[in-house]
């Protein structure tokens, strides 16, 4: 659930959360207003190496590589995709 | 040819009699086993015109040259038969240990026909077919009847694969299920079994598969899993299954929910992949031999529904009853799942079903007791569909007939009369092609094409060049379903892996090329199964809601011209005329010989 707080709100997931620096435990981030410029930053913050990502969404929209990050809002990261 | 015991059994159920019969090395070098050689074998055997429920139709099991072998995700067999859902070209697959124990039975192939005087369950085995009275079975779940069946046959490693009171009661939707969750789950493959009145069939063996080269299958199979250790799909799969998807599908706002009105459930993060995680105790398990392990055995202990133990629920099950029919709840959803796989219910074409029902409710056109997310009368519908009561027996019979009663035509989706699965196409272009132009109807494994259009190898949003890479991923894993791979292990066979254990398993080096040819003379035998049934043109298209209304507030929209666009490009690249049918002569003189 989105916090009160300032900042980003960035979903691992169990399975990258276990393979980010943040560890197993930390399937959810928190980050400062500021801490990472793009998305890009955002994953070598997290120690995750891009090809182990399936999809990202920032705010709602897919986003890649270069999007910009807002100040504050929502960010999922989706592993490789494994549809059915 | 290596590879093939050569012979296939023919099992007449009205004479309880089998033989065993020949099939020409032509056909294996042509069109390989798996869809290959089931499509050659349903163009010959089930002429237009057929009732699909009637004795007359076949019911046809395939597998592959690599079935039950060393070879990483070749645990899977093929059925085939004209569908009683659409009346066309019908299909369906499943994995687990069954395939290798059909295999173990020394053929390549095997036609059900006929119907039976009174209910049979068939032992089919190296040494032949014996037929086993069914009535003291007749009307248990699937669960029970394949248990029941099995405890029967001395031999450890014996398959069941069986039907539940839907297919007995021919729903057409009725899927086959084996190893209690698994099933071959779309075009009504259990209703035609339950239309000759075989509640099930177990298989047993100890022949040893033909091989060409095992020492080169070994091989390729080392460099494969080797490759696989680290790959981030691999991973995905072991940890979370399909599950992943609802996170991904909800992210690109192209997951179906409230009946195909909206492209986001609000509340998805109850159904995630992570909340299935953390909800219940959860171990990956494989089938033989794969290293992906994508099935997810998960215990429930729930103070509504009591102890339930499944593999699963799949992407598609969360999305039909999640999804589409607003149950927000995977404890609500797991009982459904199970509920279903113990009926012989195909999930995608009952969620469909009953989120239609809940749409017309919400929109006062169909007075019925079921609001969206209402669980108990979702499980109150189920057990009327599969007995055929009441409101049930109308959605029986396919979503065309009951929406044609019910007056809802204008809201079903579905296309050829099979419903869609998780992936909006107003969303995801190319799985508009893909549900277009399937010759089973709204179909995502043809191509998965969810997978390019998701992962940035294409824009979602683009029609140009869909098409022909389209037809790229539609071959492929159409020699995937030559042999029958997983198609999970997409991103691990290419065409230079295919090849090479093909020809491992069967002596021949196909080129790429004339692998290509091959799936597309596979899929142009489908197409021809349907233009003999009177199919057209017209067929190839989506419903018109689809066209009309908007998803995600009306951000996401496909027209008409832009299918148009994709579906005359797919002709063109296929070889096929602008009516979308061939007429390859020298294709039909080779069906014809």
């Amino acid at each position: 659930m989105p916090e009160d707080r300032p900042g980003l709100q960035v979903f691992l997931g169990i399975l990258l959360a276990g393979q980010s620096k943040c560890g197993p435990a930390a399937t959810t981030v928190h980050l400062p207003p500021g801490t990472c410029g793009n998305v890009a930053e955002l994953l070598d913050y997290l120690g995750l190496s891009p090809t182990l990502l399936g999809m990202i969404v920032v705010n709602g929209e897919r986003a890649g590589l270069d999007t910009k990050l807002p100040e504050s809002g929502l960010v999922y990261l989706f592993p490789c995709l494994a549809g059915g | 040819m290596e590879g093939f015991f050569g012979k296939l059994y023919r099992i007449d159920v009205s004479s309880c009699t089998f033989q065993i019969e020949p099939i020409n090395e032509r056909i294996y070098s042509r069109l390989l086993g798996g869809k290959g050689l089931g499509s050659y074998l349903l163009w010959r055997e089930v002429p237009a015109g057929t009732d699909p429920l009637g004795p007359e139709n076949k019911l046809i099991f395939t597998w592959g040259p690599l079935t039950g072998t060393a070879a990483p995700g070749a645990s899977r067999y093929g059925v085939y038969s004209k569908s009683p859902q659409t009346g066309l070209y019908g299909e369906s697959y499943s994995g687990g240990p069954a395939a290798a124990a059909m295999r173990r039975t020394g053929c390549d192939a095997l036609i059900i026909q006929g119907r039976a005087a009174s209910p049979l369950w068939l032992e089919i085995s190296d040494a032949g077919v014996d037929f086993h009275p069914a009535g003291a079975i007749w009307g248990q779940d699937t669960y029970a009847a394949a248990a029941a069946m099995l405890q029967q046959v001395p031999a450890a490693d014996a398959q069941a694969v069986v039907i539940g009171p839907a297919g007995e009661n021919q729903v057409v939707f009725a899927c086959l299920e084996n190893n209690n969750w698994r099933s071959a789950g779309r075009t009504g493959m259990g209703a035609v079994l339950g239309s000759k009145l075989v509640k099930g069939l177990v298989f047993h063996g100890q022949t040893p598969y033909p091989l060409y080269d095992a020492g080169l299958l070994k091989e390729v199979a080392r460099q494969i899993r080797q490759q696989s250790l680290s790959h981030p799909a691999v991973n995905t799969y072991r940890t979370y299954g399909t599950t992943v998807m609802v996170g991904a599908m909800n992210g690109a706002r192209a997951f179906p929910a409230s009946y195909w009105r909206e492209g986001t459930l609000e509340n998805w993060p109850e159904l995630s992949g992570d909340t299935f995680l953390q909800k219940f105790t959860v171990k990956p398990r494989a089938c033989p031999n794969c290293f992906m392990a994508c099935a997810k055995l998960a215990q429930m202990e729930s103070e509504r529904y009591g102890q339930i133990t499944i593999e699963g629920p799949e992407y598609e099950t969360i999305f039909a009853f999640g999804g589409l029919c607003r149950i927000a709840c995977l404890e609500d959803i797991i009982y459904i799942n199970d509920l279903c796989d113990r009926l012989g219910l195909d999930t995608i074409t009952t969620g469909n079903l009953v989120g239609l029902v809940m749409e017309a409710v919400r929109l006062g056109r169909l007075d019925y007791p079921l609001a969206y997310g209402d669980t108990a009368g979702t499980v109150q519908l189920l057990q009327d569909i599969a007995a055929r009561r009441d409101l049930g027996s109308v959605l029986s019979r396919g979503i065309i007939p009951a929406a044609r009663e019910l007056h809802l035509e204008d809201l079903a989706v579905h296309v050829k009369g099979l419903e869609p699965p998780g992936y909006d196409p107003r969303v995801l272009k190319g799985m508009g092609l893909a549900y277009a132009t399937s010759t089973r109807g709204a179909c995502h494994l043809r191509a998965t094409f969810y997978k390019p259009e998701l992962s940035g190898v294409i824009d979602p949003a683009t029609v140009e060049g869909k098409a022909k890479l389209f037809i790229e991923y539609e071959n492929r894993l159409t020699i995937f379903n030559t042999q029958i791979f997983c198609l999970f292990f997409r991103d691990l066979l290419g065409w230079p892996e295919l090849s090479r254990l093909i020809q491992a398993a069967t002596g021949v080096n196909y080129t790429r090329e004339q692998l290509e040819q091959m799936a597309n003379d596979i899929v142009t035998i489908t197409r021809l199964f349907n233009a003999r049934e009177g199919a057209t043109r017209e067929l190839d298209t989506l419903p018109d809601r689809l066209f009309q209304e908007g998803v995600n507030n009306g951000q996401h929209r496909l027209t008409r011209e832009e299918l148009s666009f994709m579906v005359d490009e797919y002709y063109s690249l296929r070889g096929w005329q602008d009516s979308g049918y061939p007429r390859e002569q020298e294709l039909l003189e080779f069906l014809g010989r």
